[in-house]
């Protein structure tokens, strides 16, 4: 009876795959979504991370980096465990960091050969210097050197970015919205930026990075309200804008000829998880929207973006890792874990 | 043993095809000038989402994948008409409904004063009401008049006496901000410093809705006049299934119509 069961089931088996994977072809293009457009088009895995929740809860995913050794590292303002450290399949390797209430900004730099990690905490109103490791090698605190602050409170760091000298630039995103440059052992240099009216003001300066994609330095810096980014040079002169309607654009991330951006939410649909990713290439023309409309240039103009597909919430930081495949971090979207998206050839 | 055979095969396929993901489309993205219209003005919509479509009614029916196919800019003359619009693709759940009701700009108001907003929500003053234009959903956008009285009287002076059928408050429901839609509101003709009884209108508060600027119509007896003054009640107490139960809700107004 046993025998004959067993028997009768594995025909069975076997007899279903032949069929569904019929099926399953036939259904293939109904289901399998793709996102993007042009050479920039992914399949989307929601279920890429496999930390275990009850023990590496995350609350909003922050922003994400790829080190030296190929890990990506996550930060979240949950303070169990403020940094998880992954390998690209999934797997949590590692993880650090209790006193970071406010983990927001998180940006890596390979500092003659070591990896680095900067953390600007919104709730600290400081930016925090540590090895990868999470060992705290420096503290940035409010920058009263400038004279526009009153106290730390009115400071609240979103994002740093890293010149190749060294230099350190930080972005008051959600305080005053200056850019504030310090020398690598965090002396200040300068600042710039600020709100105001003229194209050189910043309005929610939530991201910056460099950009080395033309050979000479310079410097981006999100001018999120304003669905824009902002052109400096190293030494904060404004250079120029890049518009972008519709889209509440989180920080500028370079890799190879282009620049990446999670869009929090579709202007035309605030407070309604209408985020997206958007793709820019070299010349800073937006080439690709990964679940946005698709790029319409019309006399020059970018027209409006906006949301097509829900497929993600608030999206709030992007990171490409040296297999060109997209990791995804959310904030305020039921505490999910980031998603991966792998290039379509 | 044949039957067996297909049960197992369609359980197999239906566990195969429920582990892919259905995605659901966006809404499109609607343009228009105002929800309220002179002689007539159109709506458009654009969804730039390659094999999708949107899918549009004019007559208050949810558009399903049958409605018409949207095209180009929809011409609207006729007061309170309602366009409803979704996106469709195959492969994709359908997009949630936009609704978009229009409003014709009704009869010409000469003047109108009204009891003081909260400070913090005076729009452009009381021409606010009469401008015409759309105060969206965002309370906080200057386009709207935001009050936390327990009353508020509005005078409206129209440029000529005319024959009036009813009044319309465009008012703004988001219950998560405690702004909710009034409870009462009353019509008064005004002649001679005296004021009459026309109607009173109450409204039930639903609970949970989303949060969306509301038309409130008013009917009222065929009434010859020049002046009118409206008496608005703002939901006195929260109701029990609120955060904010027992206290006093916020009305916001951006447009009173008479026609």
């Amino acid at each position: 009876m046993k025998r004959r069961n067993f028997i009768h089931q594995s025909v069975l088996a076997a007899g279903s795959i032949a069929f569904s994977a019929s099926a399953l072809k036939a259904y293939g293009s109904v289901y399998d979504v793709e996102f993007g457009h042009g050479n920039k088009r992914y399949k989307l895995n929601e279920k890429w991370s496999q930390a275990d929740v009850s023990r590496y809860p995350v609350n909003d995913c922050h922003e994400m980096v790829q080190d030296k050794k190929g890990r990506i590292i996550l930060l979240t303002n949950e303070t169990k465990n403020n940094i998880l450290i992954y390998d690209k399949s999934g797997k949590l390797l590692e993880s650090w960091g209790t006193e970071y209430p406010g983990a927001h900004g998180l940006t890596l730099f390979n500092e003659g050969g070591e990896d680095v990690l900067f953390i600007c905490d919104n709730n600290r109103h400081q930016v925090i210097k540590t090895t990868i490791g999470g060992r705290v090698l420096m503290t940035l605190e409010y920058p009263k050197e400038t004279g526009m602050y009153n106290n730390a409170t009115e400071y609240i760091p979103t994002e740093t970015a890293i010149a190749p000298n060294g230099d350190i630039y930080v972005v008051d995103g959600y305080g005053k919205d200056f850019v504030i440059q310090y020398d690598s052992r965090g002396k200040y240099i300068r600042h710039f930026g600020g709100r105001g009216t003229e194209a050189k003001h910043l309005r929610n300066a939530h991201g910056i990075c460099v950009d080395t994609r033309n050979g000479k330095p310079e410097l981006i810096v999100t001018s999120r309200e304003q669905n824009a980014f902002k052109r400096y040079s190293m030494s904060g002169e404004y250079i120029g804008t890049i518009n972008m309607p519709g889209a509440w654009v989180c920080r500028p991330v370079i890799k190879g000829n282009y620049l990446y951006a999670a869009v929090l939410q579709t202007h035309s649909r605030q407070g309604q998880q209408s985020g997206f990713v958007t793709v820019l290439n070299k010349d800073n023309t937006v080439v690709s929207n990964i679940a946005g409309s698709q790029p319409n240039y019309t006399n020059g103009q970018l027209q409006e973006m906006y949301q097509t597909i829900k497929a993600f919430s608030y999206p709030h930081d992007v990171c490409i890792d040296d297999e060109e495949c997209m990791y995804v971090a959310q904030w305020n979207s039921g505490k999910v874990y980031p998603y991966k998206l792998e290039p379509i050839a | 043993m044949q039957h067996r055979w297909i049960i197992c095969w369609l359980l197999f396929c239906a566990q195969g095809l429920a582990a892919q993901k259905t995605y659901q489309l966006a809404p499109p993205n609607a343009k228009f000038a105002s929800a309220f219209f002179d002689k007539s003005t159109s709506v458009s919509f654009v969804f730039e989402q390659p094999g999708s479509e949107i899918r549009y009614t004019t007559d208050g029916s949810d558009p399903t994948a049958n409605s018409a196919v949207y095209k180009k800019p929809i011409a609207i003359s006729k007061h309170q008409t309602i366009i409803k619009a979704a996106t469709f693709a195959k492969g994709f759940t359908p997009s949630e409904t936009v609704v978009l009701p229009f409003f014709s700009q009704g009869l010409p108001i000469a003047q109108l004063s009204t009891t003081s907003p909260n400070n913090k929500y005076k729009g452009s003053g009381p021409t606010t009401l009469f401008d015409n234009k759309s105060g969206g959903t965002n309370h906080n956008n200057n386009a709207w008049l935001g009050f936390d009285s327990d009353s508020i009287i509005v005078n409206i002076t129209m440029q000529q006496s005319t024959n009036i059928s009813a009044v319309m408050l465009h008012v703004l429901v988001n219950q998560g901000a405690w702004i909710f839609a009034p409870q009462q509101v009353q019509v008064y003709v005004v002649d001679n410093n005296s004021a009459r009884l026309l109607q009173t209108h109450t409204i039930e508060s639903k609970q949970q809705t989303p949060t969306d600027a509301e038309a409130i119509m008013v009917a009222l007896p065929k009434t010859k006049t020049n002046q009118l003054r409206l008496v608005i009640t703002p939901l006195a107490t929260l109701p029990e299934w609120h955060a904010g139960k027992g206290n006093k809700a916020w009305c916001f107004i951006d447009e009173i119509k008479i026609y």
